[in-house]
Order: structure tokens, then C-alpha cells, then sequence
């Protein structure tokens, strides 16, 4: 395929170049300068470059027919030629070409291009160059070498030591494309080995030689780096404007995130908050009735307020891992606030019957089981419970088989040792009459859980429809012909850009068989 | 008036993309890029039709078929692309084709109907 490459590479400079020159004239009109469109020339030819759809990009500028490169070698390959010829193989289609090596020093190599052979000169990985005299130089990375401006200096050895190893010693798995940074960098008079892509390509190849920028120069100093090293070092005017832009967004994107972090923290907080905000607003009004029992001392009970309501979170969460199956006033699992509301409403009752029975000396208890009752209560009023949380029957089968022992649900402000063996039997005894209450909340939220896969299901799955045309192997072309018989389809087709595997192809003419 | 078909292809989107980098930097104005991209359209459509000469077949099996304002758009599973050269398997591939014959008439219709709706017809 590589003449079908090189034949893409030259049709889309050809459009290019099209495109560009018909500008020309628009953009004067405009009166915007001409080097707009050269910037727009670059950033789309290094935009085309950068995709790597199109293989061996030989975008060929220059048409000098003659011309000298230097190869660098290696110190240890210094040997002293005089005028060997070397023959390589040219990508281009042209086997066998004969190259004049000179050798200025131990460790430099001249070779002319003979005529016919124009630049940039593509030497895939592979090739091995031959002089006259019978050396062998090996090429183990893709090499473009390309025209640089007159006037370049060969580079010191000293300066290319790091990147002499480079190219005989290495093996660089790169690939396959030609586009790679050249493993031997020469500098010498008319020429040198640059990186195929990062040289920018002038229009008129009779004027090339001035023309090309002294970035060619630049580029054997580049180490060698994978392809994708050295883009960003390429269209640095181009970049940077979008790297701004980067910036830009990557510094809005921490204020978006914080609010929402701030939002989710708050959002944690609230059903967190209620308990001890509500449990404190009956003791604030100062005055509640239980069963006929005054309690008017809001003062002492808002001291053992605080660290009731968070034993109460306690005590829920251990009476959670007690009673895994659900409480008797079927405690849900969504929420510890419902869990909370619920048990505590269970336990309202509980807590009066508690009250009768318990010595009056235990004040902090009382207040804290009253503060409970009042705290149910008020929730109770905000939450509708259902028929399995509903507590008044549970109520009296409590006050039945416990004789006033504290509901399993209850919250206690103070923890006693008897009040939770006084729990722990609750609990027992509760699981026996309160098996038919939790298997009806058991079975309604299996009920629930069975019913959304099954409603899921009626959903038309619609996401099977973008992702079927969202695909980067896309043919764009002309249609002469469709044929159908049957389910057995026939194109004809024509004028096409095909992209696939990653890369571009164009055909005039296809014909295609499908079967539906 | 040539069909804006071939925006949508490597060479296309590199060209907007560039034209937008430079809208961004306000070197030139949306309308000249409008411009730019009607002059590409009419470039490579004479490219395509003029400078291309080869021919490839491919054989798959018709996923989906749509046609609709005389625009073709199939998407194909396994697909074997053949040239003279070589041969290209490819899993998944979506071919948008316009119409061949009646090329400015229906091109300019698309266009129509885009600029009225807003949308792009790819």
C-alpha cells in the first residue's frame, strides 16, 4: 500500500494547496494577512500528520535533483572512506540507488542522491546501506531525510555522542510508519535527517532550500522519543493557545466540583440533625404530659439531651445488628432516619408501660425515655407508617408477653445492664410473635425488589442505536447504485474517503455485497 | 455547490478543528471559516472525482439501512475491504453515501434543510 500512500499524501496536499490558494484572494479581500493562512496551512498539515491516517505522509516539497545528506554514524563505525558508493532501497518504488559516500572525519559519512531521487527520502527500518568498499550500515529505525536549509554546520560530535549509540544499537519498537524521528541526525551543507513531521513543508520546492526554517536545525539536538513524545513539541505556537484553554477549564473545574462536595456533605447532614433538634423542641416548650405524668424540668433534661440522642443512634445501630430481620414495627432499610422514626414510634408504648414499672429514682432514664416518647411522637406526625411499621397492635402483644419489659425497639438514653438483657429477651420473645408482622414486610419488599427487574425489562433498549453508529471506521462517498433483492444488497459506489484500522483510503470506484 | 459530505473524513475534521483553533484566537472570523471550508468542500469533491483512479471491493453482512433525503447510511458487521494490493478486515463499519448523479441539486436541498433546521446533515 505504500503507493497507494503516497499517492493519499500527494492528494491531500493537493487539496490542501488547492484550498489554500483559493483563499488567497478571500483573505486579502478580508484584509486580514497572508500569514494567517499560512498558520491555518500548518496547523491543518500537523493536525493531518498527528492523526497518522495516512502512512509514509511523504509530503513532497522539494524536487532538487541532486543533493548531499550527510549520515552520521557512530564512533565506533568511524572508518575512513574515500567516495564509496552505497546503494539503498528506495520506498519510493525505485530499487536500486546509487549513493556517493564522502567521509569527512571518522565519524561522518556523505551520500548524494542521485538524480531523480527527490527529497524527502523515506528509509524504512531495515534497509541496509552499502558502500562501494563493501561496509554494511544497518538501519534500524525509519528514517525521512529531508532537505535543510544551506548554510547548517554539521553538529559536533560531542554534541550528537547520546544519539550516536542510538541508531546502529538500539532497536526501537516504534511504529511501523515512516514518521519517526530519525535515528542519526546529520547536519551538514544542502541537508539533514530530521524527524519527517516536524519540518514544515513549503510550497515551491525550487525555493526550498532558503526557505525550509531553521527548526530543521533544531531537531538533531532532539533526542530520539516515541512518536508520541513529540508532538507536543512540534506546533508549540498552536498549542499553546489550547493548553491556556486547558488551563482555563481545569481551573473551573474545582470550583464546579466543590459545590457539589459541599452539597453532598450537606446532604448527609440533615438526617442526622432532626433528631436532636426535634427531640430538644417538646423539652423547650417545658411542659408534656405522659399518662397523666407531669414533667416540667426542660433545664437538667437538656444536659442529657445531646448524649441521649447519640445514644440513641448507638443503641439503633446495635439493635440494627440484633435484630437483622427488621424490628417488629418493620424497621425499613433504606434510611436510618425511618429506621430511627419507626422504632422509636414502637417503642412510645413501650416506653409508658417502661415508665410504670420502673423505679422513679432512675430520673435521667425517665427523661430520657420521655424525651423518646415526645421525639416518636413528633416524628410520628411527619411519617405515615405503613401497615407493617403500624406499632398498635405490635403495642399490646408487647404489653401481653413482656409485662412491661422495654420493647426491642425502644431507645434508651442510658444503658443499663438490665435494660439490655431486658432488650436481649425482648428480642427473643418478640421473634416468635412478631414473625408474621416482619414476614409481611419481608415479603412486600421482596415484592418491590421482584417488581423492578420485571418492570426493567419492558424498557426498549435504545442505547444499542447510538452506539451502533458511533463507530470511527466510516466510509464517506457517493452512491451510483443500490440494489437490493431480497436481504442480498449491492453498492455501487463511488468518489469515497474510507477511514479504517486508523488509517485513510480513498477509492474511486466500489462495489460491495451484504447480505441483511 | 458540492456536497459537504467529505467534512466529516480526516482531512475535513483536521481542517476545522484548525479553523477553530483560529476563530478561538480570533485571527479570523466564523464567517471566513465558512468560507474556508465551502472552498475544501469544492476542492476535494474536484480531487476525488478528478485525481483518484482505483477501485475497491468489499463484501459483509447489512447490520442497519437507512435512507432518508436521498441519503444512504448503512452500518455493516465484518467487513472485508479488497484492493488490488491487499485486503482490510474490519469488524464494524458505517458507509454515508449521497446520491451520485443528481450531485447539486441535492446538495443544495441538504444544505437547505440544514441551514433551516440547524443541524448538520452528518
Amino acid at each position: 500500500m505504500l503507493s497507494n500512500s503516497n499517492n493519499l499524501s500527494k492528494l491531500y496536499l493537493s487539496v490542501i494547496e488547492d484550498v489554500i490558494e483559493n483563499m488567497r484572494e478571500l483573505i486579502l479581500d478580508e484584509g486580514l494577512e497572508d500569514r494567517v493562512l499560512e498558520v491555518l496551512k500548518q496547523l491543518w498539515e500537523s493536525k493531518v500528520m498527528q492523526s497518522n491516517a495516512v502512512d509514509g505522509l511523504a509530503l513532497v516539497k522539494n524536487t532538487i535533483n541532486s543533493s548531499n545528506f550527510v549520515l552520521q554514524l557512530p564512533p565506533n563505525y568511524g572508518q575512513n572512506f574515500t567516495k564509496p558508493t552505497a546503494s539503498m532501497v528506495n520506498p519510493a518504488g525505485q530499487n536500486v540507488q546509487s549513493f556517493t559516500t564522502k567521509n569527512n572525519g571518522g565519524t561522518l559519512a556523505t551520500f548524494s542522491l542521485p538524480p531523480g531521487v527527490t527529497y524527502p527520502v523515506q528509509i524504512p527500518a531495515g534497509v541496509t546501506l552499502q558502500t562501494a568498499s563493501g561496509q554494511l550500515y544497518k538501519v534500524n529505525v525509519p528514517v525521512m531525510v529531508t532537505q535543510a536549509p544551506a548554510g547548517q554546520c554539521p553538529l559536533p560530535p560531542s554534541q550528537l555522542q547520546p544519539r550516536q549509540r542510538v541508531p546502529v544499537v538500539e532497536r526501537r519498537d516504534l511504529c511501523s510508519t515512516s514518521l519517526q524521528p530519525a535515528p542519526v541526525v546529520p547536519s551538514t551543507v544542502p541537508k539533514t535527517m530530521a524527524p519527517l513531521k516536524t519540518e514544515p513543508f513549503t510550497p515551491r520546492p525550487v525555493a526550498c532550500p532558503n526557505a525550509v526554517p531553521q527548526t530543521t536545525e533544531q531537531k538533531p539536538l532532539i533526542p530520539l522519543v516515541p512518536l508520541r513524545d513529540e508532538k507536543p513539541v512540534v506546533p508549540q505556537p498552536a498549542v499553546q493557545p489550547t493548553v491556556q484553554g486547558n488551563h482555563v477549564l481545569q481551573s473551573e473545574a474545582p470550583p464546579v466540583q466543590a459545590p457539589f462536595s459541599l452539597h453532598t456533605q450537606m446532604s448527609f447532614q440533615p438526617p442526622y440533625q432532626p433528631p436532636l433538634y426535634k427531640s430538644e423542641s417538646p423539652f423547650d416548650s417545658g411542659h408534656f404530659t405522659l399518662d397523666g405524668i407531669d414533667f416540667d424540668s426542660p433545664k437538667p433534661i437538656d444536659m442529657s439531651l445531646t448524649s441521649a440522642s447519640t445514644q440513641m443512634q448507638s443503641l439503633q445501630v446495635k439493635m440494627e445488628t440484633v435484630l437483622p430481620d427488621g424490628s417488629a414495627f418493620g424497621a425499613s432499610k433504606v434510611a436510618a432516619e425511618e429506621t430511627v422514626r419507626q422504632e422509636g414510634h414502637g417503642g412510645t408504648a413501650d416506653m409508658s408501660t417502661h415508665l410504670e414499672g420502673l423505679p422513679l429514682d432512675a430520673s435521667k432514664l425517665e427523661m430520657a425515655l420521655l424525651k423518646d416518647y415526645n421525639y416518636n411522637d413528633a416524628l410520628a406526625d411527619i411519617i405515615q407508617l405503613d401497615g407493617p411499621s403500624d406499632s398498635s397492635s405490635d403495642v399490646e402483644e408487647f404489653e401481653e408477653e413482656m409485662g412491661g419489659a422495654i420493647g426491642e425497639n425502644d431507645f434508651l438514653g442510658m444503658m443499663t445492664a438490665e435494660a439490655l438483657q431486658a432488650l436481649q429477651e425482648a428480642e427473643e420473645s418478640s421473634d416468635d410473635g412478631k414473625s408474621s408482622s416482619g414476614d409481611d414486610s419481608v415479603g412486600m419488599d421482596e415484592v418491590t425488589v421482584e417488581e423492578d427487574p420485571l418492570n426493567s425489562g419492558d424498557d426498549v433498549s435504545e442505547q444499542d442505536v447510538p452506539d451502533l453508529f458511533d463507530t470511527n471506521n466510516v466510509i464517506v462517498c457517493q452512491y451510483d447504485k443500490i440494489h437490493r433483492s431480497k436481504n442480498r444488497w449491492k453498492f455501487y459506489l463511488k468518489d469515497g474517503v474510507m477511514c479504517y484500522g486508523g488509517k485513510d483510503y480513498v477509492f474511486s470506484k466500489a462495489v460491495g455485497e451484504a447480505e441483511w | 455547490m458540492a456536497y459537504q459530505l467529505y467534512r466529516n473524513t480526516t482531512l475535513g475534521n483536521s481542517l476545522q478543528e484548525s479553523l477553530d483553533e483560529l476563530i478561538q484566537t480570533q485571527q479570523i472570523t466564523p464567517q471566513l471559516a465558512l468560507q474556508v471550508l465551502l472552498q475544501f468542500d469544492k476542492a476535494i469533491n474536484t480531487a476525488l472525482a478528478n485525481r483518484v483512479r482505483n477501485r475497491v471491493n468489499f463484501k459483509g453482512s447489512l447490520n442497519t439501512y437507512r435512507f432518508c433525503d436521498n441519503v444512504w447510511t448503512f452500518v455493516l458487521n465484518d467487513v472485508e475491504f479488497r484492493e488490488v494490493t491487499d485486503l482490510v478486515k474490519v469488524d464494524k463499519v458505517k458507509i454515508v453515501a449521497c446520491d451520485g448523479k443528481r450531485a447539486s441539486y441535492t446538495c443544495v436541498m441538504i444544505l437547505l434543510f440544514d441551514q433551516l433546521l440547524d443541524t448538520p446533515h452528518l
